[in-house]
């Protein structure tokens, strides 16, 4: 990634941009091909005053995507550290967590541009819900409650689930306007592609993309709590 | 026209550059004999990079989807090929009539499809278009080179000029090139067999979980089970054998062991399974062969002493530009739809012959494929499929029997990608589904959108247990299954496009009918239970077939494997090339690949025309170059 998506006016992550040093030079990274560039590209267009992104909306990104797809923080975000603990969260002292392929980031920025008032919305449901008892079962009850944040939270657990994006809109249509067609989306880069969870809830690997050795195969797969982390 | 004295000149000038070309280059350049090779597609790139990007942000991940020239067009529509240089058939346009992808529609289907039904199979443009090939590589077993002669009540078989025995060596040769691991004995079946001592290259690629749940479920079976095969006698045990891959079980000739990427066809991330780029890399180290690329051969030229004297080719990398090339020998390895093309769109000093090496008027007939009819479930206990190479193993066992009599024989092969292609692209179909509270997987009966925690054991409980097995079938050469030319439609160079007729024989149907059958008995035993689908009634590939008194519908895919619209016999009346691809009316071409192919069998057809294609490069160097 070229350039810090915290280089906002309003970002406060000051002294904290390090932990988003990019640049390690994994298999995924060459793998993914043109994959950074793409992601600079996506970074760039958002990162307007209007759209500043605070560690806090970070963190609460990552409460709220961990809640609505049942995948585990810190294998949605590598390295996150909610402080003091788990069920006590304190936005200034929890880590969003840093990894070199951070996916999370251009998430973040997809959505943050095409619908900022309901993702802000969303935002504020995992900031409000982060310490209550069954913190993603509370998420969820809030998102339920109106259709532009129900819809909107789906096309969020596609984009985790699949890399791709299928808009909040068409969603509903394909919900209320039941056809034939076939549902509209679009890959969000080939760095989404490769990180999709739904193969890895399955106890394997987005297609074109295994991490693992020859003859995998032929064994029975690591608990599906290895892959998920639930 | 370019002018005679401009043609590049050289030993062998070879038309295309896939499997067959490839190979017979590199033996040619290791001969230091000079090859010139036109490609009509782009180069091969100095690696993968664009076409893992394009696999990548591809919508459709359809086997055409990494490689070039672009299926679509910048409003996501089929680009309309009268506009594509060197065009290629897309399984996107094998939909039905009047909608996106209409399987008849010239300006959205490469092919000009007549019917009755579509010609289901695909080919690219890069390196003979087989860089998306699954990478299997069986021998065909003994009897199917005999088919007049083993089955003589099926009026449309003939012999091949050449058996089994006369192949075994070539076999082995082109599994060494190719990089095949497989099991000696294991590989022995319905009459296989090798030399003394022989061995693949490397071990055999380990079962999935797949295969065994597949395995475990045919281990016993009663006669009265299986007596609708009408076998030689009622197996009471089917066997899963491993196939036979151009993929490295280990490192071998600086390629990396396969990691099950479980992405075989459109494309290896990691090249552990040959493509064709290998050979031509090799072919054109020997410092002997050079490839020109975005060169379209337009016709082969014949002179009067009835040998070719030239080809003329277009170039389209710049300015449009016409070209030629003269070799003492003449090599067209395009593809059985391809070549044909080229032969017929020649013209013949004498204007009572239609195209090249054409006096047989056998030139484009006998199209085949082997259609692909697919079935998938959910299993009881969980097979964990998306994990290994798209296939692993498959059932050879009943390739061959007195059924051969009166229906086609059939070829299992087990998908270790779950649901993957059969429903419009998992896991993106399921995923939605229950994320959406839709039903187009069929298995979100109760429309459910779940978040959380049920989401991801709900998906995890589907994706774990899906199944998907599938037949290909053995089909007929048919002489009015054919490839002819366009006289309304042509692509972006001028050129006539190819136009198919294209059905399938009753004979073939009825291999289809008991591949439906074995599919009932494999699904009981292994207590898979099927989603309610339905095959449109206006699905192109649906046909009907009455079953046990029940009218079922039956569709089919293509197999990627175009076959037989050259083929090769003993008589100069009733075939265009002898057993060495030679054509039998100029003596200095050779038509080279799966187009020779006599009659189609079931196994892929891949090893067998490298093997042939071995055969004739000894040929030319043994007789033709000395």
């Amino acid at each position: 990634m070229t350039q810090s998506p915290h280089s906002g006016p309003n970002a406060i992550a000051q002294g904290r941009t390090e932990d988003r040093a990019v640049g390690a030079f994994t298999r995924r990274t060459v793998l993914a091909g043109a994959a950074a560039a793409t992601a600079a590209i996506s970074v760039g267009a958002v990162d307007s005053p209007a759209s500043a992104q605070s560690r806090q909306d970070m963190l609460a990104f990552v409460l709220l995507s961990a809640a609505l797809t049942g995948i585990a923080e810190g294998k949605l975000a590598p390295n996150f550290h909610a402080l003091p603990s788990s069920t006590n969260i304190d936005l200034e002292q929890s880590d969003p967590g840093s990894d070199p392929v951070d996916v999370k980031q251009e998430y973040f920025d997809w959505v943050n541009k095409r619908h900022q008032p309901t993702f802000r919305r969303l935002l504020q449901f995992a900031k409000d819900s982060r310490n209550a008892s069954d913190r993603a079962q509370a998420i969820i009850d809030k998102v339920q409650a109106r259709p532009d944040t129900k819809y909107l939270a789906r096309s969020i657990v596609l984009m985790w689930y699949l890399g791709a994006w299928y808009d909040p809109g068409h969603l509903q249509a394909l919900v209320e306007h039941p056809s034939a067609a076939p549902a509209k989306f679009e890959v969000i880069s080939p760095k989404a592609y490769t990180q999709g969870w739904a193969l890895r809830v399955a106890q394997a690997h987005p297609m074109g993309f295994s991490e693992m050795q020859f003859g995998y195969w032929s064994r029975p797969p690591s608990p599906r709590g290895d892959f998920i982390g639930n | 026209m370019a002018a005679a004295e401009s043609c590049i000149e050289c030993d062998v000038a070879i038309v295309g550059a896939g499997f067959a070309g490839a190979l017979i280059a590199h033996e040619l350049g290791k001969a230091r004999k000079k090859v010139v090779v036109l490609e009509a597609g782009d180069g091969v790139p100095p690696n993968i990079n664009d076409y893992m990007k394009r696999f990548y942000m591809a919508t459709a991940k359809v086997p055409e989807s990494p490689y070039t020239p672009e299926i679509f067009d910048a409003d996501h529509k089929l680009k309309d090929p009268s506009t594509v240089n060197a065009g290629r058939p897309t399984v996107m346009s094998l939909f039905p009539k009047g909608g996106f992808g209409d399987w008849t529609d010239p300006k959205q289907s490469y092919l000009i499809q007549k019917g009755p039904r579509p010609f289901a199979s695909t080919y690219d443009r890069v390196a003979g278009g087989t860089s998306h090939w699954l990478g299997t590589c069986l021998r065909f077993v003994p009897a199917d080179f005999k088919m007049k002669t083993n089955y003589p009540s099926v009026p449309q078989f003939v012999d091949w000029p050449i058996g089994y025995d006369d192949l075994n060596p070539w076999y082995g040769k082109a599994e060494e090139e190719l990089g095949v691991s497989a099991d000696v004995e294991e590989q022995k079946f319905l009459g296989i067999q090798f030399p003394a001592d022989h061995r693949y290259p490397m071990p055999k690629i380990p079962s999935s979980l797949v295969d065994l749940a597949v395995a475990d479920a045919l281990k016993s079976l009663s006669v009265d089970e299986t007596k609708f095969l009408e076998m030689e006698t009622p197996p009471t045990q089917i066997r899963v054998r491993n196939l036979p891959a151009a993929r490295n079980s280990q490192p071998y000739r600086n390629r990396r062991a396969c990691a099950g990427n479980t992405n075989c066809i459109p494309i290896c991330p990691i090249q552990a399974k040959y493509d064709p780029t290998i050979t031509l890399n090799d072919a054109t180290s020997t410092g002997f062969v050079r490839i020109l690329d975005r060169t379209v051969a337009s016709g082969i030229v014949v002179g009067e002493n009835g040998r070719v004297s030239q080809v003329n080719f277009i170039q389209y990398a710049g300015p449009r530009a016409n070209g030629c090339v003269k070799a003492k020998i003449y090599v067209i390895a395009a593809n059985a739809i391809e070549t044909p093309r080229l032969l017929l769109m020649s013209k013949h000093p004498d204007p009572n012959v239609k195209g090249v090496a054409n006096s047989s008027d056998m030139v484009g007939r006998n199209l085949m494929d082997h259609p692909y009819y697919v079935a998938w479930g959910l299993t009881p206990t969980p097979v964990y499929p998306y994990r290994g190479p798209l296939i692993t193993s498959g059932i050879g066992d009943l390739c061959d029997g007195p059924f051969r009599n009166k229906r086609g024989a059939f070829r299992i092969d087990i998908g270790n990608e779950g649901w993957n292609f059969v429903i419009g692209g998992d896991p993106n179909v399921t995923t939605l589904d229950f994320v959406n509270g839709m039903n187009r997987s069929k298995v979100n009966v109760g429309q459910e959108a779940l978040f959380g925690k049920k989401l991801v054991e709900t998906l995890n409980d589907k994706f774990t247990h899906q199944f998907r097995v599938g037949f290909l079938a053995e089909q007929t050469p048919d002489v009015e299954n054919r490839v002819t030319l366009s006289s309304q439609f042509r692509d972006g160079l001028g050129l006539p496009r190819p136009e198919i007729s294209y059905n399938l024989s009753d004979y073939t149907r009825q291999g289809i009918v008991a591949a439906y059958r074995m599919k009932n008995l494999l699904f009981r035993k292994m207590g898979v239970k099927e989603p309610p689908v339905e095959i449109g009634k206006d699905e192109p590939t649906r046909f009907e077939e009455l079953i046990d008194d029940k009218v079922v519908a039956l569709s089919y895919g293509g197999a990627g494997h175009v076959m037989g619209t050259c083929r090769m016999g003993s008589k100069k009346d009733n075939s265009v090339v002898n057993s060495f691809q030679q054509s039998w009316d100029h003596d200095n071409l050779y038509l080279v690949g799966s187009s020779t192919f006599a009659t189609g069998a079931t196994a892929n057809p891949t090893l067998t025309l490298a093997a042939l294609s071995l055969r004739t490069a000894d040929k030319i160097l043994r007789e033709d170059l000395r």
